[in-house]
């Protein structure tokens, strides 16, 4: 009796109390514009959203409601206590003209936003303008130094990337610079810490390539299982006055913890894909990440909790028997399950598409040398 | 006029208020549907309730992308 059962765990979350606070974000994708054509965009290569495919000012109020009131009848009914965010991007977001008015609306429903952008078109007002739309914090997407850098996003990109990073940090925002790792910029990684440093901004993060859309063409310039990790081992080692090094990466979030104890089968860290979050794009559809395009639903037609509770795409990702390969059967499963972006866009270059196959970057307890060349032969 | 933290003067010419064109259109004539079934919010119940066991126990890095 499916009432009988519900009424059970009801009663069982009763008994145990609020949770701790929990980090729900939604990843937003306000147009599909961009000022720059990156190589490595997971975005598809076609053409601008035509006009009136991107949902309207009104409609986005609408879903920031839906959301906050989601949010709130699972708290209520479940105790939980959560800690609901926005991350703001595109394309780039700041070429929304009424940029400024949704992110003042999220912050008024009680949000949290933080802006992922390219930063080339951030000049002092609009930097100002972010700060009094309520905004905690900026990513901007820094490749490598400036060569690698307008190798990868466009000549001039660096310079009028800089340029908005300072606009920014002179509004007194905090701002993190992110890189996309791939064999195109990661021994360059050293000279990212001295621009981070040299720019005075307040966190450097790191993201793997995830060779999905215009970056489908690198799928050669993913980097070896055992040189993720050496970059790895390097970068979080660092400790330095003032600067953060900051990465979601699940994988990374394993290296700390030797002779893991079997950590079971449901998942509630690492990968966020049908855990903590979700994404919508520009034209309403929602996928699991921003990374990981399958399409759950649209935000114009469907309804969100129906989408979170039946969805047959996040029934999968929250089932450890479905994984495959040595995701599937890791003691670290529900603490990880690596890049299900990764292992997708990976398996997808293979012929297989599978969402639920094995990170085929991951490095934790596995002999470089030879169980990655085992699973990998093509990343030697 | 503006410079890299090198030094080097970049030379970065403002970018005008008309690049911020961009709007969305609202789609009309759509319905949303609300109202959940039982099966639904059984669902619910144990997606959340396995959830919050397992937070209990362990505490969690996610990694926001
Ligand atoms: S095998 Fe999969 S779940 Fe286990 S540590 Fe590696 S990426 Fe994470
Ligand atoms: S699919 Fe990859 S990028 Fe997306 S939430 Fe999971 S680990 Fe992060």
């Amino acid at each position: 009796m499916p009432q009988m059962k519900q009424l059970k765990e009801l009663e069982e979350l009763e008994a145990a109390g609020p949770a701790a606070k929990y980090d729900f974000f939604v990843q937003w994708h306000l147009t599909e514009r961009c000022n720059l054509r990156c190589r490595h965009c997971y975005q598809a290569d076609r053409k601008e959203t035509p006009a009136g495919v991107d949902l309207s000012l009104k409609e986005i109020g609408r879903v920031i409601a839906e959301i906050s009131d989601t949010l709130g009848s699972w708290a209520k009914n479940y105790q939980m206590d959560f800690s609901p965010s926005f991350n703001i991007t595109g394309g780039e977001p700041l070429l929304r003209a009424d940029l400024f008015d949704i992110i003042s609306e999220a912050r008024a429903q009680g949000f949290d936003v933080f802006v992922l952008t390219n930063g080339t078109i951030i000049n002092r007002q609009r930097a100002r303008a972010l700060v009094n739309a309520g905004v905690r914090a900026v990513q901007v997407s820094v490749e490598g130094p400036e060569e690698v850098h307008d190798s990868i996003r466009g000549r001039g990109s660096f310079s009028q990337a800089m340029w908005g990073v300072k606009n920014l940090l002179g509004a007194g925002l905090t701002v993190t610079l992110n890189s996309t790792l791939s064999s195109l910029n990661a021994g360059r990684m050293p000279e990212m810490v001295s621009l981070a440093l040299g720019m005075g901004v307040q966190r450097l993060g790191f993201s793997r390539l995830v060779p999905y859309g215009r970056g489908s063409g690198l799928i050669r310039e993913m980097l070896p299982a055992g040189q993720v990790k050496k970059l790895y081992e390097t970068l979080l080692s660092l400790e330095i006055d003032g600067l953060e090094i900051v990465t979601g990466d699940p994988v990374a979030s394993q290296m700390s913890i030797k002779n893991h104890p079997d950590a079971g089968c449901t998942a509630a860290g690492g990968c966020a894909a049908g855990i903590s979050g979700f994404t919508i794009l520009a034209d309403g559809a929602i996928t699991p990440c921003r990374r990981l395009p399958l399409p759950l639903g649209n935000i114009r037609t469907d309804s969100i909790r129906q989408v979170w509770a039946t969805s047959t795409v996040l029934g999968a990702l929250r089932d450890k028997s479905r994984y495959g390969g040595r995701c599937g059967t890791c003691r670290r499963w529900a603490t990880c399950r690596g890049c299900r972006a990764i292992a997708y866009a990976y398996s997808m270059s293979r012929g297989e598409a599978d969402f639920l196959s094995e990170d085929p970057q991951c490095f934790i307890e596995q002999d470089e040398e030879t169980e990655t060349a085992k699973f990998l032969p093509s990343l030697k | 006029m503006i410079f890299c933290f090198l030094g080097r003067k970049l030379d970065i010419p403002d970018v005008p208020d008309s690049i911020l064109k961009t709007t969305g259109k609202e789609v009309t004539g759509v319905k949303k549907v609300k109202a959940l079934d039982s099966r639904t919010l059984e669902k619910e119940a144990i997606f959340w309730g396995n959830l919050k066991r397992q937070l209990k126990e362990n505490p969690v890095k996610i990694c926001r992308k």
